[in-house]
């Protein structure tokens, strides 16, 4: 798929997101509900159409432990009338939907199979529409739902649920800090500090992307500088989308050998991105067995963040300088739609939707630029920081609600060379190779190049 | 007016392979649900043993044409019925029987549905059709072939679910009535549980 067509989907999950809206519907609680330790049943004489009737019903789990996540296998029965008429039921339920698409048969009875998840507050809650589609005879057209049975089928505790998030949680990090790097290209990062107004194209290989950046000097000592890219990178977790990133820079006016260096900023991403998450559950279908399960989910995410930069610059001879650095970085990810696949192989799957995530960054650098001829120079960056997670990765489970795992950090190193020609009076050319890598995150590096055209 | 009654009956039969006498197999009180037996239309009755139950129903009756204006009418009757499963042991429906009534007209059908099975699992379905005119009392007995039968889990308790429904047809608006019905009250609806050891 290509950038552009990623990004495009991107917003275009996140515009989707935005406008889905809880349904809300009028209460059909069961006529009666038999339990025990491992099955219910649930039995109802109102819900029926033509030509659509949508209502929520909630049940007691039948294991209601707050420790022990349950998925229970789902049979919902009813009838479809007449013979060749179709209809749809739709059961809502842990922020899922099965749909059923059906045709009356001669007997005009259906039975589908399902899943339902056990919920924190230890219920089995579903919004269930019915509806015929196509009707020979109307006086003759009948949907109703008439009992909802569940047995237990799958197991996990609530503790192996909350540490399967920590490897998303670690990857997270990992997103977190590499596309820091990346981002920081766009407004000047690694380059030589102080530069004229230019605009131009800058694209890496590695780590994809392909973007546009600018400078332009305010005052005496102040630029802002920013850019947008299209990026596609995969570290350790995948993601795609757009970045963009923007500083306001302040570059202490010429003294004698040592000049105060302060930067603000902000990133800002659309990403779609992919987690891998393992975790093991027991199916309790019939002799208890321990089912391993590997599984990658896909959504769509905002990345947000701000930072500030602090440092000194040193001359280190008369076409040298060095910037030591500090920089803190606070970033958000919000997740605006992630969920696992979900199939009897990943029972328990995590749904990220309206989560939100925090992370901390602090970072040490240094860089070196140096004039290797009177029209190129050579930028040297070398940095070492942490990436914190302000709280641990939290997903939707099915079968128990929401889980948070551990909070995860790294400690990580990130590296950088730029090399700049100056092509003409009105033009330069960049290459550059950049990369970061970090305990538990993988690593990222491109190889790029960047054109720019002074105004 | 007139009054149908429909009866369950549900009879286990048969002995154990094995002297599970201490914690025997057991019947819980079962709830009940539908338009054919809203609350307060059936009556249950457990036997002192628990290892068998009657239900009463006193309105299970599908009414189309005439008055009702109706083309057709459907009244279905959700049971379930707790079974204790004694370790060692899993139970399935071995045979049904049911009994009911007919009055349709040249023209209607009756169409009678039910499904045996356990909560959460499918289970064997039957249907009977009836086409009028008609106007007689009916029987359905189905005896299940062995491999045809759902077994429960090995020991461990479950719901025993049944879900007899009953559709009248008419055309014309002719008067069209059926009912899962017993005028004989010993055997409206026989349910046989198996067990085997395991």
């Amino acid at each position: 798929m290509s950038l552009a067509l990623r990004s495009a989907l991107v917003v275009a999950g996140l515009w989707m997101a935005s406008g889905v809206s809880a349904i809300a519907a009028a209460p059909c609680p069961p006529d009666t509900y038999a339990s025990d330790a491992l099955s219910g049943a649930a039995t109802f004489s109102a819900i029926f159409a033509p030509p659509t009737m949508t209502c929520s019903f909630s049940v007691a789990a039948p294991n209601t432990d707050p420790d022990t996540f349950v998925v229970y296998g789902a049979n919902y029965r009813g009838a479809l009338l007449d013979e060749g008429d179709t209809g749809t039921l739709t059961v809502r339920h842990n922020g899922r939907a099965d749909s059923f698409h059906m045709t009356g048969d001669f007997t005009g009875q259906y039975t589908q199979d399902g899943y339902v998840g056990k919920e924190a507050d230890g219920t089995l809650r579903s919004t269930v529409t019915v509806g015929m589609d196509q009707v020979a005879d109307p006086s003759l057209a009948l949907i109703t739902l008439d009992s909802a049975d569940y047995t237990e089928v799958a197991t996990m505790t609530k503790t192996d649920a909350e540490d399967s998030m920590n490897s998303v949680g670690l990857d997270q990090v990992g997103l977190v800090t590499h596309l820091g790097a990346t981002a920081g290209l766009l407004a000047g990062q690694g380059q030589p500090l102080e530069g004229d107004d230019e605009v131009g194209l800058i694209g890496g290989a590695g780590s994809l992307m392909f973007g546009a950046r600018a400078r332009y000097n305010l005052a005496d000592g102040y630029s802002v500088l920013g850019g947008v890219s299209l990026i596609d990178q995969s570290p350790g977790a995948h993601y795609g989308g757009a970045v963009a990133a923007a500083a306001f820079r302040y570059v202490q006016p010429d003294t004698q050998g040592f000049r105060l260096v302060g930067e603000v900023g902000g990133q800002a991403g659309l990403l779609s991105l992919q987690f891998t998450r393992s975790y093991s559950f027991t199916d309790t279908s019939g002799a208890p067995v321990i089912v391993p399960v590997t599984v990658t989910g896909s959504g769509t995410a905002v990345l947000g963040a701000i930072y500030g930069k602090v440092g000194a610059m040193l001359d280190t001879g008369p076409a040298g300088t060095l910037l030591l650095s500090a920089t803190l970085r606070q970033t958000f990810l919000g997740f605006a739609s992630y969920q696992e696949p979900f199939s009897s192989s990943n029972l328990f799957a995590a749904d990220l939707g309206g989560k939100v995530q925090s992370f901390t960054t602090a970072t040490l650098g240094a860089d070196w630029t140096v004039a290797l001829a009177r029209d190129v120079a050579l930028t040297s960056s070398l940095a070492v920081g942490t990436t914190i997670a302000n709280n641990g990765a939290g997903a939707y489970l099915f079968g128990g609600g929401d889980v948070a795992g551990t909070p995860q950090s790294t400690l990580f190193a990130q590296y950088g060379l730029n090399l700049g020609w100056e092509m003409s009076p009105q033009t330069r050319l960049d290459t550059f190779v950049q990369g970061s890598t970090g305990a538990g995150i993988g690593t990222h590096a491109q190889v790029g190049a960047a054109y720019s055209m002074r105004f | 007016m007139k009054r149908f009654l429909a009866i369950a009956a549900l009879l286990l039969s048969g002995a154990f392979a094995t002297a599970v006498q201490a914690d025997d197999i057991a019947l819980g009180t079962p709830t009940y649900g539908g338009t054919g037996c809203t609350d307060g239309t059936a009556s249950v009755s457990l036997a002192d043993d628990a290892k068998s139950l009657t239900i009463l129903f006193s309105d299970f009756v599908a009414e189309a044409g005439g008055s009702t204006n109706k083309s057709f009418d459907r009244k279905i009757c959700n049971v379930a019925i707790p079974v204790h499963v004694p370790q060692g042991i899993s139970v399935s429906v071995l045979a049904i029987d049911y009994r009911g009534y007919n009055n349709i007209p040249t023209g209607a059908s009756t169409q009678f549905n039910v499904e045996y099975f356990f909560a959460g699992v499918r289970g064997p379905t039957f249907t009977k059709n009836f086409t009028g005119p008609i106007d007689d009392q009916y029987l359905v007995h189905n005896d299940l072939q062995a491999n045809a039968v759902v077994w429960s889990k090995c020991g461990a308790d479950v719901i025993l679910r049944t879900n007899p429904s009953i559709r009248v047809t008419t055309k014309q608006n002719k008067d069209a009535l059926a009912t899962v019905d017993s005028e004989d009250v010993s055997a409206a609806i026989v349910y046989k549980l198996s067990w085997k050891s395991c």
